[in-house]
């Protein structure tokens, strides 16, 4: 599965796993992953380490995540992504707008 | 569609199967013909344009295989499916009719429900065929029509093509990128390379507003940083959350020798040295895409380059260096910065990149929209752009508003304290001139000695900024973060404008005076310096008041340099 969702036990966590190529053919599953979960503060943790490769697309979907999360007054934190999407992610200056962690 | 009005052609040369056809088919209310061999079934198909064909395999004449074929040839722009009918087919008959093209086989004998259900099932199919046409007919037209307004109202009004050459290859008809060009009322020159997110139609939803807002702001003589907050204000407002646009922004300063350059988003700009091909300087994104928040990053500061005549600005977007090739490498930068590289020593840039690309992806469709732009630095050949000084249009202009002339007018603005943090008043002055005067080649030279006494009125005077640390391209940088800092905290302190307007026979005059709040700046030197014509080409600063004297008839300072006046002339 290209994209996984999980809820932690503490129901303050969703860890939203994308693998492989994260661009638009992902758009429905990635938001199917995170649009339910309505609860105040939730950290949505996206772990890109299994993902090669990202377009804009996708970080139109990040910023879809990130308007979700601010509604909710939750956050978002991206995780482990590879050189290549970190390179992507560099040239959009995304680390202004939410937190990576390499 | 009602069934009297699809027709179906049975190709078959047994009569009684013909005949039994023909019955079950005229049931069902479909009108229907007939032929016994292939041949004569191409002209049926010509005279009936039939709805649905229906092929005995072993009908005389022509093979059942090339009548299938021929019809499927015939049916370009629509969609008629063939039916082949057969007693037996054996595995390599059916997949050459397959291959003919016919779109199903059923097999004698056969029930009446059975035979209906096909023909039922192959019109279902038609009509799904016939909706796919005319949506992407549609489309297409819609296409072609973005296309066309995009390349009148976008594109045709840049400018300096010959000095600023823009390649472009879409990845659909229509591209997300956006290439505009513009020219300041000083003389200066604005470049945008703006990547909409996606491509095709949605991502032109912003290319206009976009165009409209960079021409219009130029042409009004705001600044760029002024340029870019508002066309991010507009993409924030238009686009929805997931798209926005990524863009870099030039302005180059004929005046100073010196390009400014803004990097949301894109990749890499390059500086080259066109005389010996070298990569010389890379200026990196530094601010997210436009388009995300509502306002800017609050530390937003331009990359100060000085320029040579040998300089060429390379901007790209993405779709150039993620260019794949059959195994489904990109071709990344470092080919194009050596395609660029050799193109500089062969003096031919987007011939040896084309070649590159070409050679690298064969023939590969690709992906993404890919745009360059080379700015060729050397400002003196933009010189040429401002319009000089047309005697004919100015007479037109001064006969239209002479009945309303009664002399001599005045004109006064202050601002103080935040407001000369937050309001270029030029433009506002320009503006006034022009509602009261009209348009007119002279204002030209007066937007620069504007500009030029405001900058230094609240640099030096109200900021209190020493203008030495500008003689280093280093310092300038930490000049402007400087002010920055200092405009932020700006609480008090003023600057007063006041113009006086007189008509003359031969033109006009305009006395500019402009005090400010501060204690006054080193003048002399430069004002010295200009006069014997001593000023060192490698000061970055006093630029600015050797212009001002050169384009003023006089120009005097008072009170330390706290005070200013100067007087502007001009003939019409």
């Amino acid at each position: 599965m290209p994209v996984v969702s999980s809820t932690s036990s503490n129901n303050k966590d969703v860890l939203i796993t994308v693998s492989d190529r994260f661009d638009f053919s992902q758009y429905k599953l990635f938001r199917e992953s995170y649009c339910d979960c309505t609860i105040a503060g939730t950290e949505f943790r996206l772990d890109l380490s299994h993902a090669n490769y990202m377009d804009s697309s996708a970080l139109g979907m990040l910023l879809l995540l990130k308007e979700h999360a601010d509604k909710i007054k939750g956050k978002i934190v991206i995780e482990r992504p590879n050189d290549s999407i970190n390179k992507v992610l560099e040239i959009a200056q995304f680390h202004h707008l939410m937190e990576i962690v390499r | 569609m009602h069934p009297h009005y699809r027709h179906i052609l049975i190709i078959d040369s047994n009569a009684d199967n013909v005949e039994r056809l023909t019955r079950i088919i005229s049931d069902e209310g479909f009108q229907v013909s007939s032929s016994p061999d292939g041949m004569q079934g191409l002209v049926k198909y010509y005279q009936h344009k039939p709805d649905l064909v229906l092929i005995d395999f072993h009908a005389e004449g022509m093979s059942a295989i090339e009548t299938c074929h021929q019809i499927k040839a015939l049916a370009t722009n629509v969609f008629v499916p063939v039916l082949m009918i057969s007693t037996y087919l054996d595995d390599e008959q059916i997949s050459l009719c397959v291959e003919a093209g016919a779109d199903d086989i059923v097999f004698r004998p056969f029930s009446l429900a059975i035979f209906r259900s096909k023909i039922y099932a192959m019109f279902r199919i038609a009509s799904l065929y016939s909706k796919l046409y005319t949506l992407t007919e549609e489309r297409q037209n819609d296409e072609e029509l973005a296309e066309q307004l995009f390349s009148t109202v976008v594109e045709k009004g840049n400018i300096a093509k010959e000095h600023i050459n823009i390649f472009k290859r879409s990845a659909e008809t229509f591209s997300g990128d956006v290439q505009l060009t513009a020219l300041c009322p000083n003389g200066d020159i604005n470049v945008l390379l703006g990547d909409f997110t996606g491509h095709g139609l949605s991502s032109a939803i912003g290319a206009i507003p976009l165009a409209d807002t960079f021409r219009a702001m130029t042409d009004k003589g705001y600044s760029p940083i002024e340029i870019i907050k508002q066309i991010n204000r507009k993409m924030h407002q238009l686009l929805p959350t997931q798209m926005f646009l990524a863009l870099t922004m030039v302005s180059l300063s004929v005046n100073e020798q010196l390009a400014y350059v803004w990097n949301a988003g894109m990749e890499d700009s390059f500086v080259f040295d066109s005389s010996t091909g070298e990569l010389r300087e890379r200026i990196a994104s530094f601010h997210p895409p436009l388009g995300i928040s509502a306002n800017l990053l609050a530390d937003i500061r331009p990359i100060v380059i000085p320029l040579t005549a040998d300089d060429r600005i390379i901007l790209y977007s993405d779709g150039i260096v993620e260019a794949r090739n059959a195994d489904g490498d990109f071709f990344g930068e470092q080919r194009l910065i050596e395609a660029t590289r050799q193109g500089f020593i062969d003096k031919d840039v987007q011939g040896h990149i084309i070649a590159a690309l070409e050679v690298f992806c064969e023939d590969l469709p690709q992906d993404d929209d890919i745009s360059l732009v080379d700015i060729n630095c050397d400002v003196s050949v933009y010189q040429t752009l401002l319009p000089s000084n047309d005697t004919d249009k100015v007479a037109i202009i001064d006969d239209d508003y002479s009945s309303l002339e009664t002399g001599s007018w005045s004109w006064q603005m202050s601002l103080a304290g935040d407001k000369l943090a937050k309001v270029n008043p030029i433009p506002i002055i320009i503006n006034q001139i022009q509602e009261i005067e009209g348009p007119g080649d002279q204002w030209q030279g007066l937007y620069t000695v504007l500009t030029e006494l405001y900058v230094n009125a609240l640099d030096h005077g109200v900021l209190g900024l020493n203008s030495s640390l500008k003689d280093s391209p280093e310092g300038f940088a930490q000049y402007f973060q400087e002010k920055e800092i200092r405009m932020e905290a700006l609480s008090n302190g003023y600057i007063k404008i006041k113009l006086e307007y007189h008509s003359n026979a031969s033109g006009g005059s305009l006395d500019i005076m402009m005090i400010d709040s501060g204690s006054g700046f080193e003048f002399t030197p430069w004002i010295e310096e200009s006069n014997t014509g001593s000023l060192s080409t490698n000061n970055f600063s006093g630029r600015g008041i050797k212009l001002v004297t050169e384009l003023c008839q006089k120009l005097n300072y008072h009170e330390n340099g706290s005070a200013v006046k100067a007087i502007y002339n001009w003939n019409n």
